[in-house]
C-alpha cells in the first residue's frame, strides 16, 4: 500500500511524460558507466530497458528522438545509502536493537522538495536505509525515483558494527555482545535477518574507523556475507586493509568531510582497485552532493573514469542492484542523465533525467 | 609607479649589477584570463615587487627573471571568498551582543589559524571575513589575504562593511515577529545614531555660542581695558553628549563612507533591508540572499550589490530553515536583472573557503561563464571596496595569481600554482 502511495506521489510531483514506444537519445557523448565514452553515440530505450547503445543506432518507427548533440549522456546516479524522504524521527528506531522486520518503505514520504532536488541532481536510484542506532535494519528497499518506484523491496540489510549501535539502556552495551548478537541473527536462517541474507539482500556493514572496519571485515568473511562496507572515518587509512578485496566500499558524501585528508581517499582506494561508491546518507547531506563529491574527488586525484563509475555502477554494486542499474548496457533499466558538459563538470547543468525510459526531469533554462 | 617604470627600474638595477630585490617572475604561455580586460591566448603575466608588472602577448621578460611555463594552462586572478570565516576561531561566531557595530572582526582573528594552506591550494587568495558575531549589527567586516606563513595576517581592508542581519536564526527557529524585530532594531539603531549626530551638532553650536558669550573682552590697542563681565551673568556651559562608539560607526554608514552589509535570505527580510536603503540612502550590500532571485528587479532598481552565499548547499552544512527556499539559480537571476553579484562559500568552518571555485562552477550552470568567474574575482573586489588592489590581472594590482591545469570552472582541473603578493604560496607537487 505504501508502495502505491509512493508511486502516486512521484507521478504527481514529476509528471512523467508517457512515451509508450520508446526513446532515442542521440548525438551526445555517451559515457556508458563501464569505462567507455562514445562520441556521437546514441542510447535507445524500449519498454523501459536499454535496447541499444552505440554510434549507429537509429530510431524505429514511433520512437521519440531527442538530439543532445554537444551534450553528455551517462547512467542515472545511484545513491546506495539514503534516508531521503524519511521524517527524521523515523530514522533511528531505538527500542529494538534488531529491527529487521521494520518495513522501511512504510516510512517514506515522497512528497517533499528534497525528492525533486535528488532527481534534478541526476540521482535515479537509491537504497533507503535508516537506523544508525540499530544493529540491524531491514529490509531496505532499492527505489527508483520514477513511475515504478520499487526496484527491489529487499535489496539490503543495514548492519552497524561500532559504538554507535551501543545504547546504555538496552542490549548490547558492549562490542563483544554486539558482534555476538550480529553473528547469531545473520546466521539464523529461520529468523527474519537470516532469511533476508539467504534471499540475496546485500549486507551494508557500517563502521567508523579502522578498528571497526577490521571487525566488520571479520564478520563479512566469517559468515561469507554478500556485503558492502559503509566506511566512516578517514578512508586513506583503510586503503591497505581494503585493497585487493572484491568488496564495494561506500564513502559518505564529501560534504560531510571536506578536508583534503578525506578528499584524497576515494582516489587512493580506487587506485588500488577498490570498488568505490558515494552515498548521501540523506538527509545528513543531499543527493546533489554525490556529483559534487565525485568532482571534488577528481580534483584531489581520483581518475575521472573511476569517479563516474563510483556515482553509477559503484553505487549499484553497493546497493545490490547492479544487475538492473548503474550502466548503459543492453537489458538494463533505461535510466540516464543528460548533462550540458562532461558528467562530472559541476559547471554543466543536469538537463534531462530519464527513468525506465520516461523523462522525469527536464531542466527549464533560467 | 607604472609598469614600464617598474620594468626600467628592474633593468637598471640589473645593469648596475645590484642585487635585485625579489627576482621578477614571468608566467608564460598560458591562457590569461585577466577578468578586467580581454582574455589573452598564450600570454605572459610578469610579476615584480609583489605587483603585476605587465600582462600581455608581447611582454618583455627582464633578464634573470624566473620563468614559469603555463602552456596549456589557464592563468586567472586569485579567487576571493566573499563570505568566509578564515582566521576566525569558532568562539568568535557566537558573540551574543545584539547591537555592536563598533566591534571589529580584525580584533578576533587568529594569525596562527590552521587550514590556510589547504585553502590556498584551491586558488583562494583573499577572503571577506564577515562573521564576527551572530548579532543584529555585528561590527566591521574585513578583507584579508590568505597567507601560508604562521603569524602573518595580511589585512587588506579592516573595515569593509558593517555587518548586520535580518531574519537569520541563531538557533533552529525564528518567528515572523522576530524577523520584523530584527529590522526594527537595526532601523532604531540608525535613527538613534542620527539623533546622536544631531545632539552633537547642537552641542557644538551651543558651545560656540557659549565661548563667544563667556570670552573675556580683550583690550583693544590704545584703549583702556573694558570692565570685566559681572559675575552671575555667566551662561551655563552646554553639556557634551557622552561618547557613543556604536553611533560613531553607524554615522560612517549613514554618511556612505562604509557600506552596510545585511545578511537576509527570505524575501520579506530582503525587502526590509531594501527599506533601510530607501529610508537612509546608505550603501547597502545584501549578503546571503537565498531567495534574492525572486526580487531581483527590486534589488537592481536600487543598484544594491548582492553577495550570494552559500551558492550550493552541497558544500556547507545544509540548514533549510536558515536559507529559506534556497535556489542554485539565484546568482543568475540577479545578474540577469543587472545586479552586481559576488559569490561566497558561506561555510561555518574556515577551510570551507576552499570551495570558491566549486561555488562559481555551480553558479555557472546558469550564469555565463565569464560572469561566474568575475563573481569570485573582480565583482567581489568591487563590492568589497578593494578592486584597486585585487580582483583582476591588471598592471599595478597585487600579484595574486593562480594557474589552473585546465578550465578554471571545472573543479576536476587541479590548481598548479598560487601567488600571493608575488610570492609562491602554493605549488602542486607532481602526481605520484
Amino acid at each position: 500500500m505504501s508502495t502505491r502511495w509512493l508511486a502516486a506521489g512521484t507521478l504527481a510531483l514529476l509528471g512523467p511524460v508517457a512515451l509508450g514506444a520508446g526513446l532515442l537519445v542521440r548525438g551526445g557523448t555517451v559515457w556508458t558507466g563501464t569505462g567507455e565514452a562514445l562520441e556521437g553515440g546514441a542510447v535507445l530505450i524500449r519498454d523501459g530497458k536499454v535496447a541499444a547503445v552505440g554510434r549507429d543506432v537509429t530510431a524505429p518507427q514511433g520512437v521519440r528522438t531527442i538530439d543532445v548533440t554537444g551534450k553528455h549522456v551517462c547512467p542515472g546516479f545511484v545513491d546506495p545509502h539514503s534516508s531521503l524522504g524519511l521524517p527524521t524521527w523515523e530514522m533511528d528506531e531505538t527500542v529494538e536493537a534488531v529491527a529487521a522486520e521494520m518495513p522501511v518503505d512504510a516510512a517514506v514520504w515522497m512528497d517533499r522538495p528534497e525528492v525533486r532536488d535528488a532527481v534534478s541532481s541526476g540521482v535515479t536510484t537509491l537504497v533507503l536505509a535508516p537506523g544508525g542506532a540499530n544493529l540491524l535494519v531491514g529490509p531496505c528497499p532499492a527505489l527508483k525515483l520514477g513511475p515504478s518506484p520499487v526496484l527491489k523491496a529487499e535489496a539490503a540489510i543495514k548492519v552497524t558494527v561500532g559504538p554507535s549501535a551501543l545504547l546504555w539502556d538496552r542490549k548490547p552495551t558492549s562490542l563483544p555482545a554486539l558482534l555476538d548478537m550480529l553473528r547469531g541473527a545473520l546466521s539464523d536462517t529461520e529468523g527474519p535477518v537470516g532469511r533476508l541474507v539467504a534471499g540475496g539482500a546485500i549486507a551494508q556493514v557500517a563502521c567508523d574507523g579502522l578498528a571497526d572496519a577490521e571487525r566488520a571485515l571479520g564478520l563479512i568473511d566469517g559468515l561469507h556475507l554478500k556485503a558492502a562496507l559503509l566506511l566512516g572515518g578517514a578512508p586513506s587509512r583503510a586503503v591497505d586493509l581494503l585493497a585487493g578485496r572484491d568488496l564495494p566500499v561506500v564513502l559518505p558524501s564529501l560534504a560531510l568531510t571536506p578536508r583534503d585528508k578525506f578528499l584524497v581517499g576515494p582516489g587512493q582506494l580506487a587506485g588500488r582497485g577498490v570498488k568505490v561508491a558515494f552515498a548521501s546518507f540523506a538527509p545528513a547531506t543531499q543527493e546533489a552532493d554525490l556529483r559534487t563529491s565525485a568532482a571534488l574527488a577528481v580534483g584531489a586525484g581520483m581518475s575521472p573514469a573511476a569517479a563516474l563509475r563510483a556515482l553509477t555502477l559503484g553505487g549499484a554494486e553497493a546497493g545490490g542492484v547492479a544487475d538492473r542499474v548503474g550502466s548503459l548496457e543492453i537489458g538494463k533499466d533505461g535510466d540516464l542523465v543528460v548533462a550540458a558538459r562532461e558528467p562530472l563538470d559541476l559547471s554543466g547543468a543536469i538537463e534531462l533525467v530519464v527513468v525506465d525510459g520516461e523523462i522525469i526531469y527536464e531542466r527549464v533554462p533560467q | 609607479m607604472g609598469p614600464t617604470a617598474l620594468l626600467v627600474a628592474a633593468q637598471l638595477a640589473m645593469a648596475a649589477g645590484e642585487e635585485a630585490k625579489p627576482t621578477p617572475l614571468a608566467i608564460e604561455g598560458g591562457t590569461v584570463v585577466t577578468v578586467a580586460g580581454e582574455t589573452i591566448a598564450a600570454g605572459t603575466v610578469l610579476v615584480a615587487d609583489g605587483k603585476i608588472a605587465a600582462v600581455g602577448r608581447d611582454v618583455v621578460v627582464p633578464e634573470g627573471a624566473r620563468r614559469i611555463d603555463a602552456t596549456g594552462k589557464t592563468v586567472i586572478p586569485g579567487l576571493i571568498d566573499a563570505l568566509s570565516t578564515l582566521y576566525l576561531p569558532p568562539q568568535e561566531l557566537a558573540e551574543p551582543s545584539a547591537i555592536a557595530p563598533e566591534f571589529r572582526v580584525t580584533d578576533g582573528l587568529d594569525a596562527y589559524a590552521k587550514d590556510l594552506e589547504e585553502v590556498l591550494s584551491y586558488g583562494v587568495t583573499a577572503a571577506h571575513v564577515a562573521a564576527g558575531s551572530r548579532g543584529l549589527l555585528a561590527g566591521a567586516s574585513a578583507v584579508v589575504k590568505v597567507s601560508s606563513q604562521p603569524g602573518v595576517l595580511p589585512i587588506l581592508l579592516d573595515t569593509a562593511a558593517v555587518r548586520g542581519q535580518i531574519g537569520v536564526p541563531a538557533g533552529s527557529t525564528i518567528s515572523s515577529l522576530d524577523r520584523l524585530g530584527n529590522y526594527t532594531s537595526i532601523r532604531e539603531a540608525l535613527l538613534s545614531a542620527r539623533d546622536y549626530e544631531w545632539a552633537l551638532g547642537k552641542y557644538e553650536r551651543e558651545f560656540t555660542r557659549y565661548t563667544q558669550k563667556t570670552a573675556e573682552p580683550k583690550a583693544e590697542e590704545g584703549k583702556p581695558p573694558p570692565p570685566p563681565k559681572p559675575p552671575g551673568d555667566k551662561p551655563e556651559r552646554p553639556k557634551k553628549p557622552g561618547p557613543d562608539y556604536s553611533a560613531d560607526v553607524l554615522l560612517r554608514v549613514l554618511h556612505r563612507e562604509v557600506p552596510l552589509l545585511i545578511e537576509a535570505h527570505r524575501v520579506a527580510d530582503i525587502l526590509n533591508a531594501l527599506r533601510l536603503q530607501d529610508e537612509f540612502d546608505l550603501r547597502l550590500i545584501l549578503l546571503g540572499g537565498s531567495e534574492a532571485g525572486k526580487v531581483a528587479e527590486e534589488i537592481a532598481r536600487r543598484n544594491v550589490p548582492v553577495i550570494v552565499a552559500p551558492v550550493s548547499l552541497s558544500m556547507v552544512a545544509p540548514s533549510k530553515l536558515r536559507y529559506g527556499e534556497h535556489s542554485r539559480t539565484n546568482a543568475a537571476q540577479l545578474a540577469r536583472a543587472g545586479v552586481k553579484v559576488a559569490l561566497g562559500v558561506g561555510g561555518d568552518d574556515p577551510f570551507d573557503s576552499k570551495f570558491v571555485r566549486a561555488s562559481a562552477a555551480v553558479a555557472a550552470e546558469d550564469l555565463p561563464r565569464d560572469q561566474a568567474l568575475r563573481a569570485v574575482t573582480l565583482s567581489a573586489a568591487e563590492i568589497l571596496g578593494v578592486a584597486d588592489h585585487i580582483g583582476s590581472l591588471t598592471e599595478g594590482k597585487d600579484a595574486d595569481v593562480v594557474v589552473v591545469a585546465g578550465d578554471p570552472l571545472d573543479v576536476r582541473a587541479p590548481v598548479d600554482l598560487v601567488l600571493v603578493d608575488g610570492q609562491i604560496a602554493y605549488e602542486r607537487r607532481a602526481a605520484g
